[in-house]
C-alpha cells in the first residue's frame, strides 16, 4: 500500500518495528473492547496468529490441531481480556482469552452499550545489551469491532500509536491520558471484579507512555446520568486552545441517532461551535458507481423520521462527493462500505483543524442527551480521539462534499441510541478458581428466579436453580463447587432469555498458563486427555492422540484403519497402548514426587491425577459404546483409570 | 520508532482468504483422507522437500546445539533462511520459467532479486515483515510439518511420532546423504550474537552453485515425475514412508499397491475402487460426488455475479444453465448418497450435516430452491471466508475463497501417488494415467 492512508489494522505498528540484533517484540498483554460479540474465528484464524508470531492458520487439511497447539502454547504468556456487548458463542479460545460483558454496575440509564473499540496492547522484548527488558505499549483507537465483516468488509477510521514505555511517569502525559485512565476505571467497574485486576495493570502502562504531539486527547463516553463535564460531548479536548475557528464541521458516520434541538444545541456548545457550522454528511446513493456507503444494509432499517429531524435542523444539507478519499475507497475492487466515524473540524481555507476518530456515532446516546441539573445522560460506552494534522498531506479533508437539497434515500440505523424507558436486561458474570463457580447476578429486578446449567469438561451438566431474593440490591453473588473445569455455563432468565456464558478462568496465572488443559467445549474433552497424557509422559507431539485414540476425531476411528488385502490387522494393538498409558502412569507418579513438600503441587498433580483417570474412564466407555466397539482397547483404558485414580485415592503413596 | 498515524483500513491481505470448508464437511472429507493417506496434507505433494527438511535438521542442530531450549518461533526462525536458500537455488535452476508450477513458497517475493544476493539478504528473501512471519505456516515446514512428525522415525524413535525437530534415524540418514553426496559440510555452532539469515547465508555460498543439479530442485507439476536418487538417506525414508510397521505406513502402502493394481482411467473410478475394498472408505464416492457438484452449483452462481457492474448480483431466476446441470448432478449424487452404505464413524463425524444437506436438496422441487439450500447451508454450516451470502431473495459475492482450487473436498490420492512415484514405490505412468495434466492443490502462499 504506497498511500499511507491506508493501513491494515490488523497488524500492530510494534511488529513492524523489529530491529536487527535486537529481539523480537513478544505480545505479553492485550485489552480489547467490542460492540457486539468478538468473532472466535476472526481471532483464532486471522489476529491471533499475527500478533503471537504465529504465521497464518493453516492452509491445509490436517494441520488445525496443530495450530490450535500453538495458540493455545503461545497464549500461555500473554495476559488478555476482551470487554464486550455480549457474551460471546461458547468456543475454546475464550477460556484462554476470556471474554466478559459490561452491565454489571447500575448506571440507571436503561439498557447500555458498550460501544467502544480500544485495543491495547503491551509488547516486551530484550533490549540491545542482552540483558534488559524493554516494554512497550500500542493504543488502537478506530471503528473496528472484532468481528469478520468489521474487518473484512468494511471501512474503518482509526488512529495508533506506539510507545517506548519510560521507566517512570510525566506528568505532561499522564494529564493527557487520564480520559484514557478513567476510562478503564469506569469499565473494571462494570465487568466481573474477577477481571479488574487483569485491567489494573494497564493504569501504570499507560501512565509511562510519552503521547505525541499531534494528540490533543482522548475523548470518551461511558454509560450512565453524569455530570455535564466528566464524560461526553464535555470532555472534548482542546476547545479552548484551537488557534483557528472552524468554520464547518462535517460528520460522517454509518448510524444517526434521534436529534432535537437541544440535543443539538448542548453538543454544538460542548465541541465549541455554533450550530450553523455543523454538517452530517450522507452518502450520495445514486452518484458513486460503487456500494453505497452507507444504508445499504438491508437489516438496518432506518426510520425516516431520524433523517427528516436532521433534516429540519437543517443539519444534513451535504452529500459525500464520488471523489472524495472515502467514497474511492482504497483502490479499484474496495467493494467495503463505510463504517468508521470521522468528524473533521475545517476552517475558513478548507483545512481540517481536527479530526475526530474513534466509536462514537453521531448519536445522543453516544455524546449525551441534556439532563436536569446540568446533567448528561449517555447511554454508550464509547471511546475517541481527537488529532490535530500536524502536515500538509493531513489537513486535506476525507470528506468531499456537495450540497443536497432534499432526502429521498433511507439512512441506515442499527444505533445503538436506546431509549431510556427501554428496562436494562438482567446481566451475569461468572469465574471460576479451580475450586468452585462464581456467579454475579445484576439486575433491575427486586426478586428473580433464574435457572442455571452448568456444563463440565466432565461429566454431566450439573443443574441449580438461583432465587434472587427481594431487597438484595443491585448485584447478588451466588457459588457453586466445582472443581472440574466448566465448558460453559447456561443462564435461563426468567421469561425463557437465555444466554450461553463462558466462565473467566481466575486461577492464580502459573496455574493456566504452566499446562494448558484449558476446558473446552464437547470435542475440547479430547483436547484436554492430550494435553494430561502429554503432560505425564506420552510423547511430545501434536498426534500422540491419534496412537491412544484421543484426538478429536471419531475415538472408534482414531486407533483402527483398517485391514488389508492380505487380512493383516494394523489396527493399534492394545499391548501398546497399555504400555504407554503405564508409562503415562508412571510420569504422573514421577512428577507427583518431585513435588516432594510443597503440597499446593502435590494437591495440584493430584487434580490432575483425578481429572485424567476420568477422561479416560470416559474414553474407555466411549470405545464400548461404539458402533465398531473395540472391547479390548476399552478395557485397557479402563483397567488403567482405575490404577490412576485407586494412585490419586492413595493418600501415602502416589 | 513508530509514530502515531490516523488511517482509514486497507482491504486485509492474503491472510485473510484463508483456505475454507464452504460446506462444512471438510471434516468428515479428511477422515476419508486419512483412511487413504495418513500422517499427510493437501500440500504435501513433492518429496524433494522432505529430503530437504531433512537434512536441514541435523545441520540446524549442528548450528544451535541449544536448539530445543529455545522458543518454537525461535526455533524456527534458524530454520527459515535454509528453506528460503533451498527456495532460491531451486528457482536458479529453473532459469526463465522460473519455477512455475513447482511447489517453491515465496517465489513471488523473492524473484525480482534473484541475483541480487545484498538484497535478499538484508530485505528478508524479498519479503515484508507480514510474509516472512507467516513463512513458518506458508513454508516448506509448515506444508510437510505433519509428515515429519508422522512418519516413523524421521523426528523421533522407531514407531513414535516425532516432535518434528529431533533428529530421528530417517533425518539423520538423509543428513548423511547430503554430507556424502553434495559435499554440504556440518556447520560449526553458532558464536556470537548473529542473525539467522546471516549465518546460513555465509555457510551457503560457497556452496549452492553445485547443488543446483535436477534432482536437488522441487518439481514443476508439468514436469515429469522422476523418482529420488538411491541414497541410503532416501531409502530409509522410503521405507518409513510405505514399508514401516506403524499403522500410518501400512494404509499408505495399502492404498499405493491398490493405486498401482488398479486399471482405473481417473481419480473418481479409483475412489470408486477403493471404497470396494475397504470398509471404511464405504460411502466415499457417492460423498464425493454431493460435494463436488453442490461446490459445482456454488461455483457457476459465483461466476454469474459481476461485481464490477452490480454487486447484489443476479437474482436466484438468472441461475444459469451450467447452474442447473450442476443442480440436477447434485439431485442425483443425493440420492445416492442416500441409498450408500456407511462406514461406521461416519456418524460420529457429523453425518447428519451430509443428511440433511441431501435430504434437502433432494425435496427441491426447483433450481432456485435448491439453490436456497445450498446457499443456506453455506451460511450455517461453512467455515473460513465467507463466499456467498444470500439476502432478501438476492446473492451477495463475498468473497472469492470459494472458486480457489484449494477449497475443494479431496482426498491426498494425488499427493500420495507423487510421493510415491518419487519414493520408487509407484510407477509414474499410473500418476499420468490417473491425472494427466491436472494442476496441483496449491495453496496462496505456494506460488
Amino acid at each position: 500500500m504506497t498511500d499511507e492512508s491506508w493501513q491494515d489494522i490488523c497488524v500492530p505498528l510494534m511488529l513492524r518495528d523489529q530491529a536487527a540484533g535486537i529481539g523480537p517484540w513478544r505480545l505479553r498483554r492485550v485489552l480489547l473492547t467490542t460492540f457486539g460479540q468478538p468473532d472466535h474465528r476472526l481471532l483464532t484464524d486471522h489476529l491471533l496468529p499475527l500478533w503471537l508470531g504465529l504465521g497464518r492458520p493453516p492452509e491445509a487439511d490436517g494441520d488445525a490441531a496443530e495450530h490450535r497447539l500453538d495458540l493455545l502454547g503461545a497464549l500461555g504468556t500473554v495476559d488478555g481480556v476482551i470487554i464486550a456487548d455480549a457474551h460471546p458463542a461458547p468456543g475454546w479460545l475464550w477460556h484462554r482469552l476470556p471474554c466478559v460483558r459490561t452491565g454489571m454496575a447500575k448506571h440507571g440509564i436503561g439498557r447500555i452499550a458498550q460501544h467502544a473499540k480500544l485495543w491495547l496492547f503491551a509488547f516486551e522484548r530484550i533490549a540491545a545489551d542482552g540483558k534488559t527488558t524493554e516494554s512497550a505499549l500500542e493504543i488502537c483507537v478506530s471503528s473496528t469491532n472484532l468481528s469478520w465483516d468489521a474487518v473484512h468488509g468494511q471501512t474503518q477510521a482509526a488512529w495508533r500509536f506506539a510507545s517506548i514505555l519510560d521507566p517512570t511517569p510525566r506528568r505532561r502525559d499522564v494529564r493527557k491520558a487520564e480520559p484514557l485512565l478513567r476510562f478503564l476505571d469506569a469499565l473494571r467497574a462494570d465487568v466481573d471484579p474477577a477481571i479488574s485486576e487483569r485491567i489494573q495493570p494497564w493504569r501504570s502502562l499507560i501512565s509511562r507512555c510519552t503521547w505525541p504531539d499531534d494528540l490533543v486527547g482522548f475523548v470518551a463516553s461511558v454509560p450512565g446520568v453524569r455530570t455535564a463535564d466528566a464524560w461526553g460531548a464535555r470532555t472534548w479536548p482542546g476547545t479552548a486552545k484551537r488557534k483557528r475557528e472552524p468554520t464547518c464541521v462535517r460528520v460522517l458516520t454509518p448510524s444517526l441517532g434521534m436529534w432535537t434541538d437541544d440535543c443539538v444545541k448542548n453538543w454544538c456548545d460542548a465541541v465549541n461551535i455554533s450550530p450553523a457550522a455543523l454538517s452530517v454528511v450522507r452518502p450520495g446513493l445514486a452518484d458513486l458507481g460503487r456500494p453505497p456507503l452507507l444504508s445499504w444494509r438491508p437489516s438496518w432499517k432506518a426510520p425516516e423520521v431520524q433523517l427528516r429531524a436532521l433534516f429540519d435542523l437543517n443539519m444534513a444539507r451535504e452529500r459525500l462527493c464520488s471523489s472524495s478519499k472515502i467514497a474511492q475507497g482504497a483502490g479499484a475492487g474496495d467493494a467495503r462500505w463505510f463504517h468508521g466515524k470521522v468528524y473533521e473540524f475545517i476552517d475558513a481555507s478548507g483545512r481540517v483543524i481536527e479530526r475526530y476518530v474513534g466509536s462514537a456515532n453521531f448519536s445522543p446516546a453516544a455524546w449525551g442527551r441534556p439532563a436536569r441539573r446540568r446533567q448528561v445522560a449517555i447511554s454508550n460506552y464509547e471511546f475517541g480521539v481527537v488529532i490535530r494534522p500536524s502536515c500538509r498531506s493531513e489537513c486535506t479533508p476525507w470528506i468531499d462534499v456537495k450540497p443536497i437539497r432534499q432526502f429521498k434515500e433511507h439512512a441506515a440505523s442499527r444505533d445503538t441510541d436506546t431509549p431510556e424507558t427501554e428496562p436494562s436486561p438482567p446481566w451475569s458474570g461468572w469465574t471460576w478458581n479451580g475450586r468452585e463457580i462464581i456467579g454475579q447476578i445484576a439486575t433491575a429486578a427486586t426478586s428473580l428466579h433464574v435457572e442455571v446449567v452448568l456444563h463440565r469438561a466432565v461429566g454431566k451438566p450439573l443443574r441449580r436453580r438461583i432465587s434472587v431474593p427481594p431487597g438484595t440490591g443491585n448485584t447478588h453473588r451466588v457459588t457453586f463447587s466445582c472443581a472440574t473445569p466448566v465448558v460453559s455455563i447456561e443462564v435461563v432468565w426468567e421469561g425463557g432469555l437465555r444466554e450461553t456464558v463462558v466462565p473467566v478462568d481466575v486461577r492464580p496465572h502459573q496455574d493456566r498458563s504452566a499446562n494448558i488443559d484449558a476446558p473446552g467445549q464437547q470435542v475440547d474433552q479430547s483436547v484436554l486427555l492430550r494435553f494430561l497424557l502429554k503432560q505425564y509422559g506420552a510423547w511430545d507431539d501434536g498426534d500422540s492422540d491419534k496412537r491412544l485414540g484421543a484426538s478429536d476425531d471419531d475415538p472408534r476411528e482414531s486407533t483402527a484403519v483398517g485391514i488389508d488385502a492380505h487380512g493383516v490387522d494394523y489396527s493399534q494393538s492394545w499391548l501398546v497402548v497399555a504400555r504407554q498409558l503405564g508409562e503415562v502412569i508412571d510420569g504422573w507418579v514421577t512428577t507427583q514426587a518431585a513435588a516432594g513438600n510443597d503440597a499446593k503441587q502435590v494437591e495440584h498433580h493430584r487434580g490432575r491425577g483425578r481429572l485424567l483417570a476420568e477422561l479416560m474412564s470416559q474414553k474407555a466407555e466411549q470405545l464400548r459404546l461404539a458402533e465398531s466397539a473395540q472391547p479390548l482397547l476399552a478395557m485397557v483404558w479402563s483397567t488403567m483409570a482405575e490404577e490412576l485414580h485407586m494412585r490419586c485415592a492413595d493418600r501415602r503413596r502416589p | 520508532m513508530p509514530s502515531g498515524e490516523l488511517f482509514l483500513t486497507a482491504p486485509p491481505d492474503g491472510a485473510m482468504r484463508r483456505r475454507s470448508d464452504p460446506l462444512g464437511l471438510r471434516l468428515i472429507a479428511d477422515r476419508y483422507a486419512d483412511v487413504i493417506a495418513p500422517g499427510m496434507n493437501a500440500r504435501c505433494t513433492d518429496a524433494h522437500w522432505l529430503l530437504h527438511l531433512g537434512w536441514m535438521l541435523p545441520m540446524l542442530h549442528a548450528a544451535r546445539p541449544d536448539l530445543m531450549d529455545l522458543e518454537p518461533a525461535d526455533r524456527y526462525a534458524w530454520l527459515r533462511p535454509l528453506e528460503l536458500l533451498v527456495v532460491r537455488c531451486g528457482l536458479l535452476s529453473f532459469g526463465a520459467s522460473h519455477g512455475n508450477g513447482a511447489q517453491l513458497p515465496g517465489r513471488r517475493a523473492m524473484l525480482p532479486y534473484l541475483d541480487d544476493t545484498h538484497h535478499l539478504r538484508r530485505e528478508r528473501f524479498g519479503m515484508s515483515q507480514h510474509t516472512w512471519q507467516r513463512y513458518r505456516q506458508a513454508g516448506a515446514y509448515g506444508a510437510y510439518r505433519t509428515m515429519l512428525r508422522r512418519i516413523s522415525g524421521f523426528t523421533g524413535l522407531e514407531g513414535q511420532e516425532g516432535d518434528g525437530w529431533t533428529v530421528g534415524r530417517v533425518a539423520a540418514a538423509l543428513g548423511q546423504d547430503a554430507i556424502d553426496h553434495l559435499g554440504l559440510k556440518r556447520p560449526m555452532s553458532v558464536d556470537g550474537k548473529r542473525s539467522p539469515v546471516e549465518y546460513w547465508w555465509d555457510w551457503w555460498r560457497p556452496r549452492w552453485d553445485g547443488l543446483a543439479t535436477s534432482w536437488w530442485r522441487p518439481l514443476s507439476t508439468k514436469e515429469r515425475v522422476n523418482p529420488l536418487p538411491s541414497w541410503p538417506g532416501v531409502q530409509a525414508l522410503r521405507t518409513a514412508f510405505a514399508k514401516g510397521q506403524d499403522a500410518d505406513a501400512h494404509a499408505r502402502h495399502w492404498t499405493i499397491e491398490r493405486m498401482a493394481a488398479s486399471r482405473a482411467a481417473d481419480e473418481a473410478e479409483l475412489l470408486s475402487e477403493l471404497e470396494e475394498q475397504h470398509d471404511q472408505l464405504h460411502g466415499l464416492t457417492a460423498f464425493a460426488a454431493l460435494t463436488d457438484h453442490a461446490m459445482a452449483v456454488l461455483e457457476a452462481i459465483a461466476k454469474g455475479i459481476d461485481p464490477d457492474i452490480d454487486l447484489e448480483g443476479a437474482a436466484l431466476r438468472d441461475a444459469s444453465e451450467a447452474c442447473e446441470r450442476a443442480i440436477v448432478a447434485t439431485q442425483k449424487s443425493a440420492r445416492r448418497w442416500r441409498d450408500a452404505k456407511r462406514p461406521g464413524w461416519l456418524l460420529a463425524m457429523g453425518s447428519d450435516l451430509v443428511d440433511r444437506l441431501a435430504f434437502d436438496v433432494m425435496a427441491a422441487r426447483r433450481p432456485e430452491q435448491a439453490v436456497r439450500v445450498l446457499l443456506d447451508h453455506h451460511r450455517e454450516h461453512g467455515h473460513g471466508a465467507p463466499w456467498l451470502s444470500l439476502h432478501a431473495g438476492r446473492i451477495h459475492l463475498i468473497s472469492t475463497v470459494g472458486s480457489q482450487r484449494s477449497t475443494r473436498y479431496a482426498y491426498r490420492l494425488w499427493q500420495l501417488g507423487r510421493l510415491a512415484t518419487q519414493l520408487r514405490l509407484l510407477s509414474a505412468e499410473v500418476v499420468a494415467r490417473l491425472w494427466g495434466s491436472v494442476e496441483p492443490e496449491m495453496d496462496a502462499g505456494d506460488d
